[in-house]
C-alpha cells in the first residue's frame, strides 16, 4: 500500500482519520487514539511484507531499551556505542553487505556467496530517526518517552517509508498535546491542499517524467546529445517532483492528524550554489548529518583542512546512505568536492552574475544526477559522453512517445497532427512546464504559509487529486523508499 | 471558513468520483458490466481488456478463439455458416493460459455448442506458456472492490471513451462484429512481407521429432479440456501461414519437425468424438499469394473468409486423411521455387543467423 493507491486513499485514510478522532473524543483521557494510530501505521507498513515489520519491531525495541537504560549515569557512552553498532550493523547487513562482498570478490577474484537480503522499505529513514533519538538521549536533550508514544512517533505512516526524517522530540509532544486530540478544520483543509499538490506532483508529473527517464537510462548506447539532454532533465525533474511530492503528501497527512512535520524541500533548483542546494534539498537529511556527524567531527571549528575533510566525509556517507553502489559514492564525493571548491573560491564566485551562478549550479546538479541515476559507472560515463560529444541528431521518438497523454487524445483526434510531431511538442512543453514549476512556482510550504480557504484553490486541489486518482492504474513506485 | 473549504472539497471530490464511475459503468467500453447499451462504436483494439467482459456478459452459444491470425474473422460469418451466435476471444500473441481462462469464464454462464479454435503452428512448436499476467485481473475476477481500477482509470476515460466518441468519423464506423480486427492498420502485399523478413542461413534438415516434446505438452492442455466438454463440438484449424514462413522453417532445418508437430496435433485431436480438424495450409493458391499477407504469418480477412467457408462446407479431416493433407504441404514446402520469389521481392532484413 502506497499513498498513490485506491486502497490507501479511499479506505485506509478515511478509516484512520475517523477512528483516530472518534477515539480521541470518546476516550479523551486514555491513549487509545495513539494506539489506534500505531496499529494503522503498522498495517500500512506491514502491507509491504510481514518480515519488514519484524525488522522494524526489533530495531525499535532495542533502541528503546538502550534509550531507557541511558537514564542511569555512567553507562551512557557504552550504550550509545552498542546502539550505533546495532543500527549501523542492520544497515550494513541489509543494504551494504553484498556491495562490500562483491567489491571484495572482484578485487580478490574470489566467489564468496552473497546474502541477497531484501532491505525493509524505509530502513535508512527509521534507522536514522532512531540514531537521532539515541544520540539526543545521550546528550540529555531528549526525555524518555512512553513506549507507546515512542512507537507511534517512529512508525507514523506518513513518513516511515520516505521521511522527512523527523525527530521524536518534535513529534511526540504534538502527539501528546491535548488540543491535537480533536479534529481541527484548519489543519485538515491545509492538509487537503498539501496532499493534493503532493499527489499531483508525484502522479501527474514525476511518473510521466520517470517513464521517459527509465527509457533513457536503459538505451544509453548511441543516444544523441539532444535526446540525452532531455533525458537528463527528465530525471532531474522526476526526482524532485517524486520526492518532494511524497513529502508534501506526508505533510498533508501529518496535518490531518494535527502533526506538523519538518519541511524537507524548499525549491532546491532555485539554488545559486551547491551549498545552498543542500539547504533546500532533503533538508531533514542535511539536518541529521549536520547535527549527528558534521558537528561531532568538529564541523568548521578546527581549521580549513579539517572543515574540508569533514565536508567530504559527510557527503561520502550521504552518497552511501542513498545506495550501495559506486555511483552513489562518486555522486556524494562530487557534491562534497563542489562545496569545498565553493568555500575556497567563495569571493570570486560571489562576484559572478547570479545568472551564471544559478546556471552553473543547476548544470552541476543535473550532471551529478546522471551519475546518481545510472545503474553503474560505465553507463554513467557513456551517458555523460553522449552529452558532451555534440551529436546533434533529432530527438528520439521513443523518448517523446512517453508524452502521448491520454488526457489530450481528443485534441490530437480533432487536429490530426502526425503522432511524432504531436509527441515532440508535448514533450518539450511538458519538460518546460516542469522546469518552470520547480523553479518559479510557489512550493507547497509557501502555499501553506499563504493559505486562505478560497473557492478557486479548493476546485484546483479537487481537480488535481481527482486527476491523480484517475492516473493510479499502472503508475510507478516512490523512488525514495529504496533508500 | 476552513470547515466550508474542507466540506466543499470532500463533496466535490465525491461527486466527481460518482459521476466518473457512473459514466464508465454506462458506457462500459470493456463490457465488464454489460453488453453495449449505447449505439456508440465500440473500442476494437483492446482484446485483453475486453475478452473477460465479452465472455461474461455477451449472449452467445459459440466461441471463436485464437491469436492475432484469428482476429480478422468476423463472428457474423460463423453465425451465418453454422446458424449459431458467436463470441470472439482472440489474444494477440496469446497463450494457452489465456485461452483456457477465457473459455472457463464462458462455460460458467453459457452453454457452449461450438468452439472454433485457431491452433497456431508457432504455439504447437513451443512449450506452452500459461501465464495470464497480461490480463488485467480486475476485469477477470469476481472481486467488486478492485473495479475501482476500471471505474477510475485515465485510459478508460480519456482514451477509450474518447475513441468511441470519435469513431463516428472513421470509415467504416466499427461495429461489435469488427472487434479486434486489425486489417486496416497494416500494409499488405509482398513488399510488406519482405519488410519484416530476414532469410535464415541454410541449416541441415533436423529430425522430424524435434518438436515432439513441445507438441505433446500442448496437447496435454488441450485434450483434457476438449474431453471435459463432450457437449461442445470443437473445430480446430491450423492457420495457413504464408510460403515465406515455410521458407524460414526449411532454411532453419525445422521443416520436418514442424510438419510432424502439425500432424501429431491433428491426429491426437481427431481421435476425440467431439472434434473436427481442418488443415487449410497446403492450399498453394492461398499461401503463395503474398498479396493476402502482411508478414510471413498474418493473412488478410479474405483468407479468414475462405477458411470459414471451408469449415462450414465439410466436417473436417478424418484420421486417415490427415497424413495425405500434411504430405501435400510437405511437397509444396520442399519443392517451391523460393529463389524466384526472393529474386522478385528481396527480404529487407539482414539474414537471420
Amino acid at each position: 500500500m502506497f499513498f498513490d493507491s485506491y486502497f490507501f486513499l479511499l479506505l485506509f485514510l478515511p478509516v484512520a482519520i475517523v477512528g483516530y478522532f472518534l477515539l480521541g473524543r470518546l476516550l479523551p483521557h486514555s491513549p487509545t487514539n495513539r494506539l489506534f494510530l500505531l496499529l494503522c501505521s503498522l498495517w500500512f507498513y506491514g502491507s509491504h511484507g510481514l518480515p519488514f515489520l519484524l525488522v522494524l519491531f526489533s530495531s525499535a525495541v532495542v533502541n528503546y531499551l538502550l534509550a531507557a537504560a541511558m537514564g542511569k549515569q555512567g553507562r551512557k557512552k557504552g550504550l550509545l556505542l552498542i546502539g550505533l553498532l546495532f543500527h549501523i550493523g542492520l544497515l550494513v547487513l541489509f543494504k551494504y553487505f553484498d556491495f562490500f562482498l562483491e567489491t571484495f570478490n572482484s578485487l580478490t577474484g574470489l566467489h564468496l556467496p552473497l546474502l541477497r537480503l531484501i532491505a525493509p522499505l524505509g530502513l535508512s529513514f527509521f534507522t536514522f530517526q532512531q540514531i537521532a533519538y539515541l544520540v539526543d538521549r545521550f546528550r540529555g536533550e531528549a526525555p524518555l518517552f512512553a513506549p507507546l508514544d515512542y512507537a507511534c512517533s517512529l512508525c507514523f505512516f506518513p513518513y516511515i517509508m520516505s521521511g522527512p526524517i523527523s525527530l521524536h522530540t518534535e513529534i511526540v509532544p504534538q502527539l501528546r498535546c491535548r488540543e491535537n486530540r480533536f479534529f481541527q478544520w484548519e489543519n485538515f483543509s491545509k492538509g487537503l491542499v498539501a496532499f493534493s499538490f503532493g499527489m499531483a506532483k508525484k502522479v501527474l508529473l514525476a511518473d510521466t517524467l520517470g517513464q521517459a527517464a527509465d527509457w533513457g537510462f536503459t538505451w544509453v548506447e548511441g543516444m544523441n546529445t539532444p535526446t540525452a539532454f532531455l533525458v537528463m532533465l527528465c530525471y532531474t525533474l522526476q526526482l524532485y517532483f517524486d520526492f518532494s511530492g511524497y513529502c508534501d503528501m506526508a505533510t498533508g497527512l501529518g496535518l490531518f492528524f494535527n502533526i506538523q512535520l519538518p519541511q524537507n524541500f524548499d525549491s532546491p533548483y532555485r539554488a545559486f550554489s551547491v551549498r545552498e542546494f543542500w539547504k533546500r534539498w532533503h533538508m531533514t537529511l542535511t539536518r541529521f548529518f549536520t547535527r549527528y556527524l558534521y558537528i561531532p567531527l568538529g564541523g568548521s571549528r578546527k581549521g580549513r583542512l579539517r572543515t574540508y575533510g569533514n565536508t567530504l566525509l559527510v557527503f561520502l556517507v550521504s552518497g552511501l546512505w542513498h545506495g550501495a553502489n559506486w555511483t552513489f559514492v562518486l555522486w556524494g564525493f562530487l557534491h562534497g568536492l563542489a562545496q569545498i571548491v565553493e568555500r575556497i573560491f567563495e569571493k570570486p564566485l560571489e562576484k559572478l552574475h547570479p545568472a551564471f551562478r544559478f546556471l552553473g549550479t543547476f548544470a552541476f546538479i543535473n550532471l551529478t544526477w546522471v551519475i546518481f541515476r545510472a545503474p553503474d559507472l560505465h553507463t554513467a560515463f557513456t551517458f555523460l559522453g553522449n552529452l558532451f560529444r555534440v551529436d546533434l541528431g533529432v530527438i528520439d521518438i521513443n523518448l517523446t512517445a512517453h508524452f502521448d497523454f491520454a488526457e489530450l487524445l481528443w485534441l490530437r483526434l480533432s487536429f490530426m497532427p502526425t503522432l511524432e510531431r504531436w509527441n515532440l511538442m508535448l514533450c518539450l512543453l511538458f519538460i518546460g512546464f516542469c522546469l518552470f514549476a520547480s523553479i518559479q512556482l510557489k512550493n507547497t510550504h509557501e502555499r501553506l504559509a499563504a493559505f486562505r480557504p478560497r473557492l478557486p484553490l479548493m476546485v484546483c486541489c479537487v481537480l488535481l487529486l481527482f486527476w491523480s486518482v484517475l492516473s493510479f492504474s499502472g503508475v510507478s513506485g516512490f523512488l525514495y523508499v529504496m533508500f | 471558513m476552513y470547515r466550508k473549504f474542507s466540506i466543499s472539497f470532500l463533496c466535490l471530490f465525491l461527486a466527481l468520483l460518482l459521476g466518473c464511475g457512473a459514466l464508465v459503468y454506462v458506457i462500459d467500453p470493456m463490457f465488464h458490466y454489460h453488453a453495449p447499451w449505447t449505439s456508440l462504436p465500440p473500442v476494437t483494439t483492446d482484446e485483453r481488456h475486453q475478452v473477460g467482459g465479452i465472455a461474461e456478459n455477451f449472449d452467445y452459444d459459440s466461441i471463436l478463439i485464437g491469436t492475432s491470425v484469428t482476429a480478422n474473422f468476423r463472428a457474423s460469418w460463423f453465425d451465418e455458416a453454422f446458424s449459431c451466435k458467436t463470441a470472439k476471444f482472440t489474444f494477440p500473441g496469446g497463450n494457452f493460459g489465456e485461452f483456457i481462462k477465457a473459455l472457463d469464464m464462458a462455460y460458467e454462464d453459457h452453454e457452449i455448442q461450438r468452439v472454433f479454435w485457431g491452433l497456431d503452428t508457432n504455439l504447437l512448436t513451443a512449450f506452452p506458456q500459461e501465464s495470464t499476467e497480461l490480463l488485467p485481473d480486475y476485469l477477470y475476477n469476481d472481486n467488486p472492490w478492485d473495479d475501482v481500477e476500471y471505474l477510475y482509470n485515465k485510459d478508460v476515460l480519456f482514451r477509450q471513451i474518447v475513441s468511441m466518441l470519435y469513431a463516428f468519423r472513421w470509415d467504416p464506423v466499427p461495429t461489435v462484429d469488427d472487434l479486434f480486427a486489425w486489417e486496416n492498420r497494416y500494409e499488405w502485399g509482398p513488399q510488406a512481407v519482405m519488410k519484416v523478413y530476414g532469410r535464415p542461413e541454410p541449416s541441415p534438415m533436423m529430425g522430424s521429432d524435434i518438436f515432439s516434446a513441445e507438441t505433446s505438452a500442448n496437447l496435454q492442455i488441450i485434450l483434457p479440456y476438449v474431453q471435459a466438454h463432450p457437449e461442445t463440438e470443437f473445430y480446430f484449424f491450423i492457420p495457413p501461414y504464408s510460403i515465406v514462413f515455410w521458407d524460414r522453417v526449411y532454411r532453419r532445418g525445422t521443416l520436418e519437425g514442424t510438419l510432424s508437430a502439425q500432424e501429431a496435433a491433428l491426429q491426437a485431436l481427431a481421435q476425440c468424438d467431439n472434434v473436427h480438424v481442418y488443415y487449410p495450409c497446403a492450399e498453394e493458391e492461398v499461401i503463395c499469394d503474398l498479396e493476402q499477407y502482411t508478414d510471413p504469418i498474418h493473412y488478410s480477412p479474405k483468407v479468414n473468409q475462405w477458411i470459414t467457408e471451408k469449415m462450414a462446407s465439410s466436417s473436417g479431416l478424418t484420421p486417415q486423411e490427415i497424413p495425405q493433407a500434411v504430405e501435400e504441404m510437405r511437397q509444396l514446402a520442399w519443392n517451391y521455387p523460393y529463389e524466384e520469389l526472393f529474386a522478385l521481392y528481396p527480404p529487407q532484413l539482414p539474414p537471420e543467423t
